[in-house]
C-alpha cells in the first residue's frame, strides 16, 4: 500500500487513529504524521470534518482560483493545508459494524487523538475504557476547546472563542480602543503543537513502563500560557492588565513604524541604551542619540509618544526592505511587517526550504508548511497530499485489517464508508 | 511517576523560547540543571513583571515561570575550567539546550560534533530568530519582529492603523515548543538507533506556523487577507457588561440565534439568506445584532448561546480569567513559594496527563542555587574545589 508512515523519519514505528478535525488537533495529528507516524484519519461521510468547507450551497472554503469543483471537500485549501501526510477513511459510527472495526484499528495502534466536544466519543460507547479493553497500552489524546471536565466543558469553541475566552484580546488593541478578536485564530496552531507535545511525552513514558494513558487537553489553557507574564502582573500588582497597543515594557521604541508604499511598515524594538544610541545616530544626528530625554528606558517611555513620531518621521519616506538592511548591520532587531503572499518571497525562509510544494490529485501543486524544526540527519518532507474523502477507506480496511472485498462492498453500499459524501445525511 | 525522570537536560539557553523548552522537560520530571554565567545572565530576569523592585533579578515572573523545576547553576562557559565542567556536565547528559547566536558553540569547542564525541547520541536543541543557515541567521530580533516577519502582524489589528503582534510572547512560545518537540522527537529516534540530532528551531518558522495554514488558503485562494476593516470593528460586539465574539453565520447556527433572541421568523430574513450574505454584509448584521446584544450580559451570551452550539466567547480580562469558576474547578492556576519572590500564582499544567501529570516541585532557581548539590553530587568534586572555582570566577 502506499506508505505515508516513512520508515526513514523518526516515528515511522508508530500508528495513530484520529478524529482530529478542524485547526488545532488537525496541527497535532499533522506534525505527528510529518515526523514519520502513520495517521489514519476517520471522518463520517454524512459529516465531514467541518474544515473541508461543507456542501452548495453553504460552501465556506478556499479553493485553488476560487472554483470549488465537483467535489469541493476535496480541494479546499484549509483542509488541504493542515491534513498532508495523512490517510483518510471514512467510518459512520453510528452502525456498530463502524464501531467493531474502529475498535480494531486501535486494537494495532499507538494512539488515538480527538477534538470533538467531550460528550461525543462517550455517546459513541468509545470512551477510553472501552478502548483500553482491546489495547491496555493505548494512548489517547482529547482535546476540546475547554477541557474534557468542568463547567464549560461541554461548549463547543474554535480560536475565535478561545482567544477571549483566554484574556487575550482583552490585550490585543490600541490604547484606550476596544478588545480585539483577532480572527487570526493564531491560538489553534498553538494548542496544536501543545498536543504534538503531550503525545511525545505519553509515548516516552509507555517505551519505559508499558504504560498507556489519556491526556485532557483544552485549549482555552494552553491560550493563557501565552499571556503568563500578565497573569502574574495581575498577581504581583492587584491591577489589571491593559491594551498598549505594540508598546512594551521593556524596550522602546517597540512597534511598527509607517513606510513608504501602500499600507507598508517596519517592526522597530530597541533592547537597550547602546541600540538606542545606534538608531538615534542613522535616524537624525548625533544630537539626537546624545539626546538625554532618551538616554535610559526611563526616559524612552516617559517620552515615547514624541520617540515614536521622530522614528516614523524618519521611516514614512522610506522602503521597509532597505533600512531593515541598514539596521540589521547595525544590530538593531527590525523586519518588513510582510503582507501575507509576501511571505513566500521571505529570503530565509526560501533559503531554507520551509514551504514544500506537493501535488495533490485534484489542486494541482501547491506549496505546505514543513515543520519548524530541523532534525541534522532526518530531513522531514512533504511525502503525500491531504486525503480526498475516504480516499484511502479501501486500501485501509483491506490492506491493514484484511477485510475481504465483499464485504467492504457491503460496508459502502450501507453507506458506512465509501469516498462520497451522503449530502441527504 | 514522572514521564521524563530518565532524561537529564543541561539548559544553555537565556530569554523565553529555549527555556520554555526546558521547562516542559522539567515539569515532566526530567532533571534539567539550568546554566547561567556569572557574567550574562539569563535575559528573563529582565523581563518582569517583577514581585519586589528592589529584588528584581529573583524576582522577574517571566523567570519564575519558565523555570520552574530546574536545578540552577553558574559556569563561565569561555573560561578554560569553566570549559571543562560543561565537558562533565554534558558527559551524563541526553540533550543539550541553547539560544547562542549561531557560530557560538562551535567557537567556545562546543558544536554539536564536540559534544557527540564528548557524548555519543548526544541530541543538541539550536533555538535561534531565525536558524542556524540562510541569509537572515545573524539578524537580531523580538517576537515583534518574528512577528512582522511571519505575517501574522500584517493581519493583526484594525484597517488603517498600525498593525498589532499578539500580547505576550507567542513567536517565543511557539518556538519553545518546537524545540520541545524536537528534541523529544530526536530522542525517540536516538533510543531506537543510537544516534544523535542536532535540532535547528528557527523562531521564524515557528511563529510562520502559528498563520501557516491562512497563508496557504491565501496562496490557493489568491486573496490577500487584511486587517479588520471598520464593519465588524473589532471582531467583537459590545454587549450590556463587556464584548463576545461571535459566530453565528453557519447554519443551523443562524437560526438557533434568532431562537434564543425570541424571534425565529428574522432567520428568513432574505438579505442574510446564505452563509455568504452574512459575511458580506457584516455591518448590517452588526446593526441589527447590536440593539439585541445590548440587553444581555457576556455571561447571559454565553451561557445561553452556547448550549445552541453556537461559537461565542466572552472577552475576559485577566482578573476576569484569573477568578473563572471553570478554570479554578480545572485548577489551572498553582502557586510556588520560592524564597526571594515569595508566594507567586501561574499557569500549571498545559495538559492533564492521567499517569505522568505536569508537577510543581520546586520554584526557579535563584542564581547559582545548585553550584554545590550538582557539582559534588552529580560530578563528584570536593568542596574545596568548587571554592577554589568561585574565587577565580569559573562559577
Amino acid at each position: 500500500m502506499t506508505q505515508p508512515g516513512s520508515t526513514d523519519q523518526p516515528l515511522a514505528h508508530l500508528r495513530a487513529v484520529v478524529f482530529t478535525q478542524a485547526v488545532a488537533g488537525a496541527f497535532t495529528t499533522k506534525l505527528l504524521a510529518d515526523m514519520g507516524a502513520e495517521v489514519i484519519q476517520i471522518e463520517s461521510l454524512t459529516r465531514p470534518d467541518p474544515i473541508r468547507g461543507g456542501f452548495p450551497p453553504q460552501l465556506s472554503g478556499t479553493y485553488p482560483d476560487n472554483l470549488p469543483g465537483d467535489r469541493p471537500y476535496n480541494r479546499n485549501a484549509n483542509f488541504n493545508s493542515l491534513n498532508t501526510n495523512k490517510l483518510g477513511i471514512t467510518l459512520d459510527l453510528g452502525h456498530q459494524e463502524a464501531k467493531e472495526i474502529f475498535l480494531d484499528l486501535v486494537r494495532i495502534s499507538d494512539i488515538v487523538a480527538e477534538n470533538f466536544a467531550p460528550r461525543v466519543m462517550p455517546n459513541f460507547g468509545l470512551d477510553y475504557e472501552s478502548l483500553r479493553q482491546v489495547n491496555p497500552s493505548v494512548i489517547m489524546l482529547r482535546m476540546p476547546a475547554f477541557g474534557c471536565y468542568g463547567p464549560y466543558s461541554q461548549y463547543m469553541g474554535n480560536g475565535g472563542t478561545t482567544e477571549p475566552m483566554s484574556g487575550i484580546s482583552s490585550l490585543l488593541g490600541y490604547d484606550g480602543g476596544p478588545p480585539i478578536n483577532s480572527g487570526v485564530m493564531h491560538t489553534d496552531p498553538v494548542a496544536g503543537m501543545f498536543g504534538f507535545a503531550s503525545l511525545l511525552i505519553a509515548i516516552h513514558h509507555r517505551n519505559r513502563t508499558g504504560e498507556g494513558q489519556i491526556i485532557d487537553l483544552s485549549q482555552q489553557e494552553t491560550s493563557i500560557h501565552l499571556i503568563s507574564g500578565q497573569v502574574m502582573e495581575f498577581g504581583m500588582t492587584g491591577e489589571t492588565p491593559s491594551r498598549q497597543g505594540n508598546r512594551d515594557r521593556n524596550m522602546a521604541p517597540h512597534g511598527n513604524f509607517p513606510c513608504q508604499g501602500d499600507d507598508s511598515w517596519i517592526a522597530i524594538a530597541v533592547r537597550s541604551n547602546e541600540e538606542w544610541r545606534r538608531l538615534g545616530a542613522i535616524i537624525g544626528d548625533d544630537d539626537l542619540a546624545a539626546d538625554p530625554r532618551f538616554a535610559d528606558l526611563a526616559g524612552r517611555l516617559e517620552h515615547v509618544e514624541e520617540l515614536e513620531r521622530i522614528v516614523a518621521h524618519w521611516t514614512r519616506d522610506k522602503e521597509a526592505e532597505s533600512i531593515t538592511t541598514r539596521l540589521q548591520e547595525e544590530g538593531i532587531p527590525s523586519a518588513p511587517v510582510l503582507k501575507t503572499r509576501e511571505v513566500f518571497k521571505n529570503p530565509q525562509l526560501d533559503a531554507r526550504g520551509f514551504f514544500e510544494s506537493v501535488d495533490h490529485p485534484e489542486t494541482g501543486a501547491f506549496l505546505h508548511l514543513g515543520a519548524p524544526w530541523r532534525l541534522s540527519g532526518i530531513p522531514a518532507r512533504t511525502r503525500t497530499p491531504a486525503p480526498g474523502i475516504g480516499q484511502h477507506s479501501v486500501q485501509v480496511l483491506s490492506n491493514l485489517l484484511g477485510i475481504p472485498m465483499g464485504e467492504i462492498d457491503d460496508l459502502v453500499n450501507k453507506g458506512i464508508t465509501g469516498d462520497t459524501p451522503n449530502l441527504d445525511g | 511517576m514522572s514521564a521524563l525522570s530518565d532524561l537529564r537536560i543541561i539548559d544553555l539557553s537565556s530569554n523565553v523560547a529555549g527555556p520554555l523548552c526546558a521547562k516542559m522537560f522539567a515539569d515532566f520530571g526530567a532533571d534539567v540543571i539550568k546554566v547561567e554565567s556569572p557574567l550574562g545572565i539569563d535575559e528573563a530576569r529582565n523581563l518582569g513583571p517583577f514581585a519586589d523592585e528592589e529584588e528584581r533579578f529573583e524576582t522577574s515572573g517571566m523567570y519564575l515561570y519558565l523555570n520552574t523545576n530546574k536545578r540552577g547553576i553558574t559556569l563561565d562557559l569561555e573560561s578554560n575550567q569553566g570549559s571543562s565542567l560543561l565537558r562533565d556536565l554534558v558527559s551524563t547528559a541526553d540533550l543539550v539546550v541553547e539560544s547562542y547566536p549561531p557560530g557560538f558553540m562551535a567557537s567556545i569547542g562546543m558544536g554539536f560534533d564536540a559534544l557527540e564525541e564528548i557524548r555519543p547520541g548526544i541530541v543538541l536543541t539550536s533555538v535561534t530568530p531565525f536558524g542556524q543557515t540562510g541569509p537572515w541567521r545573524d539578524f537580531q530580533a523580538t517576537d515583534l519582529v518574528e512577528y512582522a516577519a511571519s505575517g501574522l502582524s500584517y493581519v493583526n489589528g484594525l484597517a488603517e492603523k498600525e498593525p498589532l503582534k499578539s500580547p505576550g510572547f507567542e513567536s517565543y512560545y511557539q518556538a519553545g515548543l518546537s524545540a520541545f518537540v524536537g528534541s523529544m522527537t530526536a530522542i525517540c529516534s536516538r533510543d531506537l538507533t543510537g544516534i544523535g540530532q542536532h535540532v535547528d528551531v528557527s523562531i521564524l518558522e515557528a511563529a510562520t506556523s502559528i498563520f501557516g495554514p491562512q497563508l496557504l488558503a491565501s496562496l490557493h485562494s489568491g486573496s490577500s487577507p487584511q486587517r479588520r476593516s471598520p464593519d465588524t470593528p473589532s471582531g467583537m460586539y459590545p454587549c450590556k457588561d463587556g464584548y463576545v465574539s461571535l459566530n453565528v453565520r453557519h447554519e443551523p447556527t443562524w437560526q438557533h440565534m434568532w431562537l434564543f433572541f425570541d424571534e425565529p421568523e428574522m432567520a428568513g430574513d432574505p438579505r442574510f439568506a446564505t452563509q455568504d450574505d452574512r459575511r458580506r454584509r457584516g455591518k448590517e448584521l452588526a446593526d441589527l445584532l447590536l440593539p439585541r446584544l445590548a440587553k444581555y450580559t457576556m455571561e447571559e451570551l454565553f451561557h445561553g448561546l452556547s448550549p445552541l452550539r453556537i461559537l461565542v466567547g466572552m472577552a475576559l480580562d485577566v482578573p476576569a480569567v484569573v477568578n473563572d469558576s471553570h478554570l479554578n474547578e480545572r485548577e489551572l492556576f498553582v502557586k510556588s513559594v520560592h524564597p526571594v519572590a515569595g508566594e507567586v500564582s501561574f499557569p500549571g499544567a498545559p495538559f492533564n496527563m492521567e499517569e505522568t501529570p505536569w508537577q510543581l516541585r520546586d520554584p526557579a532557581p535563584t542564581l547559582g542555587q545548585h553550584n554545590q548539590e550538582v557539582y559534588s553530587e552529580v560530578l563528584g568534586y570536593s568542596l574545596k574545589e568548587i571554592q577554589g572555582w568561585h574565587d577565580q570566577g569559573a562559577i
